[in-house]
This record gives structure tokens, C-alpha cells and sequence, in this order.
């Protein structure tokens, strides 16, 4: 409960502190390109679409990769490698009464044999249409349909979050609406990093 | 319908006159296949799909992109009326000289301009003032039931009236294709080949004119047409019963024996080493303009336009009165590309860019940069919306209305809201882009030049035996002994064709499957949740396919709504000049969220993109 307290005055603290100083810059803009050039230390949406590709692994070259290699394992044979080990021996025997006692080795043989297959096998009607090559292809499509959908979220994100930062700049309001705006903020940045793996954070403050 | 015709006016057979257009056709040569002369106009069959060229003039390409499409940068501007009070319904440019110009109007009255619409000139009279009319056509029916009455006595009643019922017919028969004839519109069509050759299909007749359309001669009077089509040296014509051919430019006519007889062609084209004809009832196609058969996959009704799809094989657009359809695959499969037809919908052409499509229909001029999906009007400064017909002048559109005629032409100064757009990447770009990306092109799953390959691609084996065998014997009766070793190798090179699949034994009487073995051993494969044996690889792709083709329109629809609004908010950026500053910023913000959408779907090209330097 301490600690929450702590929290929330520090929040209310910095909220004043910002507004303090957005209202003595608030009348200094005079164009669109003012008010933005305000953000210009904070990562581009291009960075944060880089960052998200990132971490989400569903960059272009991943799926092109895929693609490829779905193709062109078909090139690839089918290994098979057969050894072969015999041996083979026989004796004859002399029974000159007829009886076991009598036996005389009359004569041996040994019979060896190694030998070694290598077969090497291609499909290649692997490489005009596969199954593999088709599950790839469908594969990539959820693919991109991820990617499309991650990088869609993530940049509607950033720019209520930069909607937001223009609308605490331009228009501070009351006490109470400046901490909502800034918890609304921190909400948002959050989300970002939820996207980027909290990339988005550290770069706000390398910057 | 064609017998009587043909027996009555000593015309071959179409079963004779078939084996003479072969022999002509394939012996000839075919000089609209893209080769110099050549012209891309309505109606002109090339080989080749037809890219029109950019409305500046120049040639298409990618170092000539347009900046804005033609409904935001073209206006039209009306030419002088040809006739009066004239009803057009046809139009053609000619292929020698883009300002002259022939139209009909709805009687087949036939104006002529040589100054691209300047001062017009009557060159054929409609239909009311000729001397044909109804008295001729049932003198010609009279005649032709004449002859069924020879050699018929009047002993013998049995075969008199025999006789009566076959004259009867042919008189129905002939009063038919009159009635069918008529329905068909008048065209004007100037010949692709040049020479001055142009055509008039109207009310059961063709006229033709070797002077550039100054004087006409009337050269067949057995069928009218709706089309006309250079096929080769033959001049295809669609009508009101199936197509007609003519190996000498128009003169002469004979009827072609097909699948067509009886169905109303509303157009003929060819692109892609095949002949195309929308009809009353469906799509037709045909290898050589002569045997044709039905595209059972295209959509039924009314189909008004085939449109080749420049910018992949196998892919073109079938424009129907209830919606446009579209295949990707030479016509296996059609899958409507939007549920909203064009209201009258009368023509359409595909224009520079990818998907870029231009329609005119009885509500204006209608202009598509993402194959058909969004239509946006091209009809600024066009005050009569009933457009009857289309073709290109000088690369520039041009349009008969049913009050007159009117030419596409860049305006002197553009409008402030055009002035203030920064250069931006075209819609069809943006789509054509989003759409290449990997994991989305269309033809990674074309199916139908696949599965043609697969019987015809081996399986090689390569097999490689080395052997080391030693022996030894020995007798201990003579003290001797013997022995020896042998290496041997040998190696195997050997193709198989159709020995690919291999037999997969299940035992029925077992009472479960252990399916994930089956796909561990190779015999099942799991795609997108569907369990397929290896004999399904081509079904396995048709329905990876059509989710491809399906999410390839979801994402065109998207990218095309983003284009659009980024338009709408650019191109409100002046009005805003005195707005708020806080309304600007917003607005500023909106467009860069466009804009990096857009980039979303084109892998960051959109904003970096900027137009070639002509």
C-alpha cells in the first residue's frame, strides 16, 4: 500500500512537472511538423515495424528461406548405403571304417565377402509439386497473415500512442486527466513491448 | 437456321467451307500476333495480351508508371455531335489515322470524322431510309419456300403436304434470323490490319468500305454482327446466330459450323494462343476461332467482355452483367472478384498496371486500380452518363454516348486538390507489390501447367557396388592349397517414369488407424488441418489455392480501402489551412498511419517509392 502510494505521487509528480514544461512550449508551434518534430528522439514507427519483424520472426526472408528450401531440398537424393559382410567356410571329411572315430579332415575352405551398396535416389517430380512443397506454401500464407496482422496492431498502437503524446502536449487538462493520459501512455508503451520483446522501451531510452 | 441460308445463295456448307479456313489460317500468317502494324483496339485479337498505351503517350513499362489514375487525372471533353440528335451506340478509331473516326448510331446510320471529332460527316444512311424492310425479307422467304414445291404434284397430297409444312418452316426459320439480326445493334469496326478497310454490322447486313469509311458497299445481307476480329487473314464475325468468317477482308462471308450456332456473340477476343467469345449465354473458347467450346467453369447469362490479365499467365477477367469474374488458372476456376455489378455494365479493357481496368456502362465511366475490386467514376465534366462505346485514340480514351461523343483529355490546370498530392505510389502498384510478396504470389500453386508435367518428369537412380570376395582351400590329402581375391564394382544409372508413388498397404481388418504413424511414414500429409494421401497432391494444392486466392482479395480489398482514405485525406490537406493546429496534427498523423500500413503490406516500399523520371 506504501509502495502504491509512493507510485501514484511520483506519477502525479512527473505529470506536473510535464505539464509545466509542455505549457511553456504549447504556444511556441506553428505547424503539424512543430508539434511532431517533438517525438523525433523517440524510435520511427519504421524502427518499431523492424522491431516487431524481429521478434516475431516473420520476416520476409524467413518465409523467401522456407519457400526456397521447400523447393529445393527436392534436389537433395535420397541416400542408402548397404555393407555386406560373409563368411563362409566348409570342411570334408574321411571316415575310413565308417565309423565317427575314423573321421581325417580331409579338406577346408573359407569363402569371404565384403561389399559396399551406394544408392542415391531423385524425385524430381518433388521438384514440379510435393506435398511438402504445398504444406510450405500454406505454411507461409498464416505466415504472412501473422505478420500483416502483428505489424497492422503494432502500428495502429504506436499512433494512438503518438495521439495521445500530441494531446498531452497540446491540451494538458486537469490533474486527474494527465494521470489518466500517462497511465494511458504507459498502457500503450507496454503494448509496444509486448510486441517488440521490450524492445521498444529500451530504445525510448537509448534515445 | 444456316442450312436454308447457305443452300439458297450458293455458299458452301459450313462442313465444306471448315477444311478451306483451317488450311488458310494455320498456312498464313497471323499478322496481329504483336508483330509491327499490329494496333490495340476494341475488338483487335492479339496474341498476346493488350497493354494499352499510358494516357501520356508513352509506351507502357515499368519506367512509366502514372502517377494518378485517369479518374483523377482526366477529364472529358465533348466532340462535336455527329447527326444531330444522333442515338450512338458504336464507335471506331482508325488504326491508320487516330483522328478519324467512325460511329453508328441505332438506326446504322454511319458518321465519319477525319479531325478527331471536329466536323462530322454522314456516310451511310440508317436502316429506315434503306430500301430493305420487311417486304424483302419475306420475298426472300417466298423464294426459298418456292423450292421445296419442286417436283410436288398435286395428285399426290401425302407429299404436298410435306411440301407446305418445309416451306413453312423456312419461311418461320428465315423471318427468325431476321428478327435475331435485328436485335443486334449496329457496329462500326475499322479493320486491325490498316488499308482502310472498315466494316458495318447492322440489321442482318455487313458494309464494307475500302476508302477509310468515306463510301460503303453492301456485301452480305445473310447475318449482321455484334463483333468483329482479326483472325490472321480472316476477319471474324459475332452476331446474332454464332460467328461468321471471311478470308477476304469483309467481302464475302460464310457462316462457321459450331457450338455457337445459335448463341448471340457480344464480343470476340484472343490473347494467350486462344480465342475468346462472350456470349448471350456463357464463355467460348477455341484454339483457332473455328471449333469452339464452352468454358463450363465461366459464369453463365449475359457476359459482355473477356479481358487478358497482362501481368500473369493463364489469368484474365470475364466481365458479366451480375459482377466480374476472375481466374487465375486459364479458366478451370472463376471466383467473382466483388459482389457489385456495374449497373448496365457494357464494356471493359484493361489499361496500364497491374489490375487496372476501365468499364463503361449505362451509368458513366468506372475506373478499377485493383482488378475490379474498388471501382472509382472516371466521368468528370461527362454530362451524359449512357456510354454505348468505347475505344483509344492517340492512347486517350474515347467514348459514344447516346447524345454524342466525347474524348479523355488532361486538363490545363489541375484541380487544387491534385496540385497539393505528393507523389504517391499507384494503387495498382501498391497492390501488384503486396501481392508479390513471398508467400503470396498466384503462381505458386498453378496448377494446371504442374499436373501437366508431372507424368512427363522421371525419378533417377543412382546405384554404386563395390565388392571384395577372398577365398582359400585346402586339401590335406595332397598337401595343396589354393586361394584368391576378387574386388569387382559396378555402377547403375537408371530413370523411372511413373514409379513415383509407392504402394501403401492398409490392413482393414484392424480396428483403429494410428494416423500419426501414417504421416510419420510419409504415407498421409497433414495441410492447413486436411488429411491427404500422397495421390492427393493436386487437391491438396486446389484448396491451398483457393485460400491463397481467397486472402489475396482480402488483402487487395484491405490495401485498396487504406489507398482510398489516404487519397481522401491528402487531398483534404488544403482545406485545412486554416484549421487548428490541433486538427492538422491529427490529420498529419492519420495519413503517416496510412502510409505506414501501406508499408506493412509492401514491405516498407510504399513510402520509399517515387515516380520514374520519363
Amino acid at each position: 500500500m506504501t509502495l502504491r502510494r509512493l507510485s501514484l505521487q511520483a506519477l502525479v509528480l512527473a505529470v506536473l512537472a510535464t505539464g509545466l514544461t509542455n505549457a511553456a512550449v504549447a504556444g511556441d508551434f506553428r505547424s503539424a511538423d512543430d508539434v511532431l518534430a517533438q517525438f523525433k528522439s523517440e524510435p520511427t514507427v519504421l524502427d518499431l515495424q523492424n522491431m516487431v519483424l524481429e521478434y516475431s520472426k516473420t520476416d520476409n526472408h524467413y518465409v523467401e528461406a522456407w519457400l526456397a528450401a521447400s523447393k529445393n531440398s527436392a534436389l537433395l537424393p535420397t541416400f542408402e548405403v548397404d555393407y555386406g559382410y560373409d563368411n563362409g567356410y566348409g570342411q570334408d571329411f574321411d571316415y575310413a571304417d565308417g565309423t565317427v572315430s575314423s573321421e581325417l579332415l580331409s579338406a577346408s575352405n573359407v569363402d569371404l565377402k565384403n561389399s559396399v551398396t551406394a544408392k542415391a535416389k531423385w524425385d524430381f517430380t518433388k521438384l514440379v509439386m510435393s506435398s511438402e512443397r504445398i504444406r510450405v506454401i500454406s505454411e507461409t500464407q498464416d505466415i504472412v497473415k501473422l505478420r500483416d496482422k502483428v505489424l497492422d496492431e503494432a502500428t495502429r498502437v504506436y499512433f494512438d500512442r503518438r495521439r495521445l503524446q500530441v494531446d498531452m502536449l497540446m491540451n494538458q487538462g486537469d490533474v486527474k486527466t494527465q494521470i489518466k493520459n500517462e497511465l494511458r501512455l504507459e498502457e500503450l508503451t507496454a503494448q509496444l513491448d509486448a510486441y517488440t520483446g521490450g524492445l521498444f522501451s529500451r530504445k525510448l531510452k537509448n534515445k | 437456321m444456316a442450312g436454308p441460308r447457305d443452300a439458297a445463295n450458293g455458299i458452301a456448307p459450313a462442313g465444306v467451307c471448315t477444311p478451306l479456313l483451317l488450311l488458310v489460317l494455320f498456312v498464313a500468317p497471323r499478322t496481329w500476333a504483336g508483330e509491327p502494324g499490329a494496333r490495340g483496339g476494341l475488338g483487335d485479337p492479339p496474341s498476346t495480351p493488350e497493354v494499352l498505351p499510358l494516357p501520356d503517350g508513352t509506351l507502357p513499362g515499368a519506367e512509366a508508371l502514372p502517377v494518378l489514375p485517369l479518374s483523377q487525372s482526366r477529364v472529358w471533353e465533348e466532340v462535336a455531335q455527329p447527326g444531330g440528335d444522333a442515338d450512338l451506340v458504336s464507335l471506331s478509331v482508325s488504326p491508320d489515322s487516330p483522328n478519324r473516326w467512325l460511329a453508328a448510331d441505332a438506326n446504322g446510320g454511319v458518321y465519319l470524322t477525319d479531325d478527331g471529332g471536329g466536323r462530322w460527316m454522314q456516310v451511310l444512311r440508317g436502316v429506315e431510309a434503306e430500301v430493305r424492310g420487311d417486304e424483302a425479307i419475306l420475298l426472300e422467304a417466298e423464294m426459298l419456300s418456292a423450292d421445296t414445291f419442286q417436283g410436288v404434284t398435286a395428285a399426290d397430297a401425302e407429299a404436298e403436304a410435306e411440301a407446305v409444312r418445309a416451306a413453312n418452316e423456312t419461311t418461320s426459320a428465315v423471318l427468325e434470323s431476321h428478327a435475331a439480326s435485328a436485335q443486334v445493334p449496329p457496329t462500326v469496326w475499322f479493320d486491325s490490319a490498316g488499308g482502310g478497310v472498315a466494316l458495318i454490322g447492322r440489321a442482318g447486313e455487313v458494309w464494307r468500305s475500302t476508302d477509310g469509311g468515306e463510301t460503303w458497299m453492301r456485301v452480305d445481307g445473310e447475318a449482321g454482327a455484334a463483333a468483329f476480329a482479326r483472325v490472321g487473314t480472316a476477319v471474324v464475325a459475332g452476331g446474332a446466330n454464332g460467328v461468321r468468317a471471311s478470308l477476304d477482308a469483309g467481302l464475302s462471308w460464310l457462316d462457321v459450323d459450331s457450338a455457337l450456332v445459335g448463341r448471340r456473340v457480344n464480343e470476340l477476343t484472343a490473347f494467350g494462343g486462344a480465342f475468346y467469345a462472350a456470349t448471350d449465354n456463357g464463355l467460348y473458347r477455341s484454339p483457332d476461332a473455328l471449333q469452339w467450346a464452352r468454358v463450363h467453369a465461366a459464369p453463365d447469362g449475359p457476359l459482355v467482355s473477356t479481358i487478358p490479365d497482362p501481368d500473369m499467365a493463364g489469368g484474365y477477367w470475364v466481365a458479366a452483367q451480375r459482377g466480374l469474374f476472375r481466374t487465375d488458372d486459364g479458366g478451370l476456376a472463376f471466383s467473382q472478384t466483388v459482389n457489385q455489378p456495374l449497373r448496365g455494365l457494357r464494356k471493359m479493357v484493361h489499361l496500364d498496371g497491374a489490375g487496372h481496368l476501365l468499364a463503361i456502362s449505362s451509368d458513366g465511366v468506372w475506373e478499377s486500380m485493383d482488378s475490379g475490386i474498388r471501382w472509382t467514376p472516371a466521368s468528370r465534366l461527362l454530362s451524359d452518363p449512357d456510354v454505348r462505346a468505347l475505344d483509344f485514340s492517340a492512347g486517350e480514351p474515347v467514348i459514344a454516348t447516346a447524345t454524342g461523343v466525347w474524348r479523355m483529355v488532361q486538363p490545363e490546370h489541375l484541380p487544387d486538390t491534385q496540385a497539393v498530392m505528393r507523389p504517391t505510389m499507384p494503387m495498382g502498384v501498391t497492390v501488384d507489390t503486396a501481392l508479390s510478396r513471398a508467400g503470396m504470389q498466384g503462381d505458386l500453386l498453378s496448377l494446371a501447367r504442374r499436373t501437366r508435367a508431372l507424368p512427363f518428369v522421371p525419378n533417377l537412380q543412382l546405384e554404386f557396388q563395390d565388392a571384395f570376395t577372398g577365398s582359400r582351400d585346402a586339401d590335406f590329402q595332397v598337401l595343396t592349397s589354393a586361394g584368391g581375391i576378387k574386388n569387382a564394382w559396378g555402377a547403375t544409372a537408371k530413370l523411372c517414369w511413373g514409379c513415383s508413388s509407392s504402394t501403401t498397404y492398409y490392413d482393414y481388418n484392424s480396428d483403429s488407424y494410428d494416423v500419426q504413424q501414417m504421416v510419420d511414414d510419409g504415407a498421409l500429409t497433414v495441410i492447413d488441418g486436411q488429411v491427404y494421401d500422397q495421390g492427393s497432391v493436386v487437391a491438396a494444392a486446389a484448396n491451398v489455392a483457393q485460400k491463397l486466392a481467397s486472402f489475396r482479395v482480402s488483402t487487395a480489398q484491405q490495401i485498396s480501402e487504406a489507398w482510398m482514405t489516404r487519397q481522401r485525406l491528402v487531398a483534404e490537406t488544403p482545406s485545412l489551412a486554416e484549421a487548428p493546429l490541433r486538427d492538422r496534427v491529427m490529420h498529419e498523423l492519420a495519413v503517416q498511419e496510412l502510409d505506414a500500413r501501406l508499408d506493412c503490406w509492401t514491405d516498407g516500399r510504399f513510402t520509399i517509392w517515387k515516380p520514374e523520371s520519363p
